[in-house]
């Protein structure tokens, strides 16, 4: 049967309704792709600091539990020693 | 004798016209003291000479309450009861949860490299008494390549402070009790004292309290001697001012069994001693346990260890097998010196 005018409101009607039902589900599933990316990067993060970060440059650490390197380097002295660091 | 301390405490290099130094110790009685604990040699220097009294009884108190949760040596030790918990989770005192948490933590951080489950491979390899009874000679062993059993396999609650080993896992914490307890009387004296702090415990050094207007001086070597003896091998002087230092070494604590020279520092993937080709590794870091960490750890990792700690970003020094000095990430270069002899242990 030939389309008419009284028809053409209920098409775009039904055709909005679908156009919003796929907007929502592409919605919901960028989200949950977004959640998926977040869990997969705190878990590497957290892989990452079991791991022991490794520190850049002295005194510096990138993970909060890595071997704290110290606040200067070392200096040579020429005065006596007041303490002796040696094989034990 | 020179000043052991006053130099440090006062910025200046004159000799003291009041030191007071001990001719066989080389210890400036009025600001340091020295004596044997934990199997080594114990050495707090203070700023203020009126508070050395009080710093030694505190200390003393500390390294006995150390020695009695950690010793592998003693019976009666807390760490000892482990051996015979059969593998149920077992409650321990705050101090010894925090002793395993500190040797866990750097077998994490070290993948592995230094791991308190050493414990039965020291004693395979001889080294099964305080090191002043080990005999220096004795008849050939049979040694088999065995790796320890792993740090994984220890598991410790720090909240409830329960610890569970299973059975057969002897526990050894030689490689970072030391560097735990020095940094835990440095801070505890520095704090009671009011003063500049020094503790060494077998040359694994912590500061605490006010750092000393021109820093800290210490000497370090390859082998073990007392300050006053005229270094043996490659040695340097070094200011520093904070953190913690430490040295690990092949040199020391070695002995023969048949022809073959054993030291005290295991790889955990063999169970015998390192073969590597540093004899010995200094470190300065934040902490005198994370130095102790790295230096042990560089001595097993062997050749990768420069670029591990240039990684990491902690000044060290390595001695090579043959006496060479290489320096990493800050540590002052030094002039070549002659290797150091070999002598028997």
């Amino acid at each position: 049967m030939a389309d008419s005018h009284r028809d053409r409101p209920m098409r775009w009607a039904a055709r909005r309704e679908d156009g919003l039902r796929r907007l929502s589900a592409l919605t919901v599933g960028v989200a949950l792709a977004s959640a998926v990316a977040t869990g997969v990067l705190v878990v590497a993060a957290q892989h990452a600091s079991d791991k022991g970060g490794a520190s850049t440059g002295s005194g510096a650490s990138s993970s909060q539990d890595g071997l704290r390197g110290p606040s200067g380097a070392p200096v040579p002295a020429q005065e006596p020693p007041v303490g002796l660091s040696s094989g034990s | 004798m020179m000043p052991a301390f006053g130099a440090a405490a006062t910025g200046s290099t004159a000799p003291d016209s009041t030191d007071t130094s001990d001719a066989d110790t080389g210890v400036d009685t009025d600001t340091a003291a020295e004596w044997s604990a934990l199997g080594t040699t114990v050495r707090l220097v203070v700023t203020d000479p009126g508070r050395l009294a009080l710093g030694r009884a505190l200390l003393e108190a500390e390294l006995a309450a150390i020695d009695a949760a950690c010793s592998r040596f003693r019976a009666d030790s807390e760490l000892r009861s482990l051996d015979n918990s059969g593998g149920r989770p077992t409650p321990v005192s705050p101090l010894l949860a925090e002793a395993l948490a500190v040797a866990l933590r750097a077998a994490r951080l070290t993948a592995g490299l230094v791991d308190p489950t050493v414990g039965e491979a020291m004693s395979t390899i001889g080294y099964d008494r305080d090191f002043a009874l080990v005999a220096g000679h004795g008849p050939a062993l049979t040694l088999r390549v065995r790796p320890v059993p792993g740090w994984r396999r220890v598991s410790l609650d720090p909240a409830r402070r329960v610890v569970t080993v299973p059975p057969g896992v002897r526990l050894d914490l030689g490689a970072t009790a030391k560097a735990f307890a020095a940094d835990r009387a440095a801070d505890r004296l520095g704090a009671a004292l009011g003063c500049g702090v020094l503790v060494s415990l077998g040359g694994d050094i912590a500061f605490g309290g006010p750092t000393p207007a021109r820093g800290w001086v210490i000497r370090v070597q390859d082998t073990p001697s007392r300050l006053s003896d005229p270094p043996r091998g490659p040695a340097v002087t070094v200011r520093l001012r904070g953190g913690g230092l430490a040295t690990s070494s092949t040199s020391a604590r070695r002995w023969t069994r048949g022809d073959v020279m054993l030291h005290h520092l295991v790889d955990p993937l063999t169970g015998l001693p390192a073969a590597s080709p540093w004899r010995t590794a200094t470190v300065h870091a934040a902490t005198c346990v994370d130095a102790n960490t790295a230096s042990t750890a560089a001595i097993v990792r062997g050749a990768g260890a420069e670029l591990w700690l240039a990684d990491l970003g902690l000044p060290a020094r390595l001695v090579t097998v043959d006496g060479a000095v290489r320096t990493v990430a800050g540590w002052p270069t030094e002039p070549a010196t002659p290797p150091l002899p070999e002598e028997d242990p």
